[in-house]
């Protein structure tokens, strides 16, 4: 795990570093004659209104005309961002701005197909979740043997339409034992723990040992300033890790009465968690659903669901079901607003992207994820 | 950098901000290049970038972290010249090529042309996140600061894009591959 990890930050780094001469004085000049005439931005007060009116409005009467010309602005503003146009007030908000017949149903990457059935609504006990840096994998299993697993780029030869990137196994309860006590017998999951790597690789690992979910995380100090501070893992406990990353990593490998049933089958989630952020800079997430059509606000039933790995600064997914989520996806797409096209051959997600019309250079990411049995949304692409 | 550069510049001192502008547009532009791949929308990035140094000092509240906040700017300028090349980029795939793999003596050039694949197929976030990473060589809770993320959302894009490229590079070694337009 280690050398093929370093190898691959070598490659990198010294690509990235490669020596590069580049002269910006051109670029400079045109910089500096534009700043001949160009002010900079300095706070100050609407002088406008004060010499509109040679006295200063009051404060009361001059913030209720700003939010009126700002809610007329955003009422226009906010549908002109999308080819639809506004809705018409005297239309149905389900059918304003939206076009799904433009949309094909059935091509929404990401959602199983309409009519699909979930694989199994049951809530389920999160009992180990496993993430190394390689092979690219992560997996999750429940105390009632579910087990689900995400493997980039490893699509099952028979996998269904309903494929998202997650298939689902079932273990006997000896074998969810079998691991997580294989887990907990390094001796490094009587509570949480941060360890630094010495190589390049990383592993989080979380086990349910007794009454909580115990983490482990394996990582570099680059990580930031919790992990400058964390102890270097010895090699004996390397080793195990090691050892763990091997085992958790390779199915094949576990006894034949660890399993209730081995057979790999489509995990279709009985719901999606849509979770909203602003790219760079976060928002309120209630503003972005404002500024999507009616009939996508209609379906935002208030539930909301935890997400671990969405990757924003604040993100807040609202819980759909999932015909739900794919009916959001057509209103999205029929609106014209963009969706975000995975760029790896082996990549599954869906996420749509527009432009924030109240910040320049900022957009808003609508990101589908699906939520497992433990009730998160998780997120396969790119954070 | 010089402090004192950046509070006249923060005054409205032109020849200030000349000076400052010259001391930070070649890296500026290595940079952009890197994370665009790009050289004309590397110009326009950077020149937007600086410009938007002189717009936005008088906001910079602490100015000895000049050169952390300018480096954000750059990498807002380029999410922008980002987005106007994946409005406009053709769609691209990978077909598998009936050519020979390259002998071990090629290995690095077919790494670095894998490379060049895999990263254009990165978003600007992820790509911005390995140049500060590598380039800049700062660690990932900087980077973090910068791109004004979380850390952990800094180590997730920082896996995501380098795993990204290893897929790159494995592909390579299972079969040469061509980009085509469609």
């Amino acid at each position: 795990v280690s050398s093929s990890d370093t190898d691959l930050i070598r490659v990198v780094r010294s690509w990235i570093r490669a020596p590069e001469s580049a002269s910006a004085e051109r670029i400079v000049d045109a910089v500096l004659f534009e700043v001949e005439t160009e002010p900079q931005a300095r706070r100050r007060w609407p002088s406008p209104w004060v010499a509109f009116t040679g006295s200063p409005i009051p404060l009361g009467l001059a913030v209720a005309a700003v939010l009126v010309v700002a809610l007329v602005a955003v009422s226009q503003v906010q549908w002109t961002e999308f080819p639809g146009g506004p809705p018409s007030s005297t239309e149905p908000s389900a059918t304003a701005s939206t076009s799904p017949a433009a949309v094909d149903p059935d091509d929404i990457g990401g959602i199983p197909p309409a009519g699909t059935a979930p694989t199994d609504p049951t809530p389920g006990e999160l009992v180990m979740r496993f993430e190394p840096s390689t092979p690219w994998m992560t997996s999750w299993l429940f105390a009632d043997g579910r087990l689900i697993t995400f493997r980039y780029d490893d699509r099952p030869a028979d996998a269904d339409d309903a494929y998202i990137g997650l298939i689902q196994q079932r273990l006997h309860p000896d074998g969810v034992e079998y691991l997580t006590s294989r887990i907990i017998s390094t001796g490094l999951f009587e509570s949480d723990l941060a360890l630094l790597h010495e190589g390049a690789g990383f592993l989080n690992l979380d086990v349910r040992n007794g009454e909580r979910l115990v983490h482990l995380g394996w990582g570099h100090r680059a990580w930031g300033p919790a992990w400058q501070v964390a102890p270097t893992a010895t090699q004996a406990q390397a080793q195990a890790l090691f050892a763990l990353i091997d085992t958790l990593s390779d199915p094949a490998s576990w006894p034949a009465s660890a399993w209730a049933d081995r057979t790999e089958v489509t995990f279709v989630p009985a719901h999606y968690g849509i979770c909203v952020r602003g790219v760079p800079d976060p928002v309120d997430p209630d503003r972005v659903w404002e500024l999507l059509p009616p009939a996508a606000q209609d379906l935002r039933d208030g539930g909301q669901v935890p997400d671990q790995s969405m990757g924003g600064a604040d993100p807040s997914c609202a819980t759909v079901t999932t015909n739900d989520a794919r009916e959001l996806a057509r209103i999205l797409a029929g609106a014209g607003i963009e969706r975000m096209l995975p760029r790896f051959s082996g990549e599954i997600w869906l996420r749509y992207a527009f432009d924030d019309p109240d910040r320049p250079g900022n957009e808003l990411w609508i990101s589908f994820g699906p939520v497992l049995p433990h009730g998160e949304a998780i997120w396969l692409g790119p954070g | 950098m010089d402090t004192d550069l950046v509070v006249r510049a923060q005054h409205g001192d032109r020849g200030a901000f000349a000076v400052l502008a010259g001391e930070i547009a070649d890296r500026f532009l290595v940079m952009a290049r890197k994370i665009l791949r790009d050289h004309d929308l590397a110009d326009d990035a950077t020149q937007q970038a600086l410009l938007s140094v002189w717009r936005d000092l008088p906001q910079l509240r602490e100015p000895e972290r000049f050169e952390a906040w300018s480096y954000r700017l750059l990498v807002r300028a380029c999410y922008a010249e980002g987005r106007r090349e994946r409005r406009w980029a053709p769609n691209l795939r990978l077909l598998p090529v009936d050519e020979p793999v390259a002998d071990d003596g090629l290995r690095s050039v077919d790494d670095r042309d894998q490379l060049e694949v895999g990263f254009r197929r990165l978003s600007m976030d992820h790509r911005a996140v390995l140049v500060l990473h590598f380039y800049l060589d700062l660690p990932l809770d900087r980077v973090a600061e910068i791109c004004g993320i979380p850390v952990g959302t800094a180590h997730s894009r920082y896996h995501h894009a380098m795993r990204g490229l290893r897929a790159a590079l494995d592909a390579d070694a299972r079969a040469p591959v061509r980009e085509v337009a469609q």
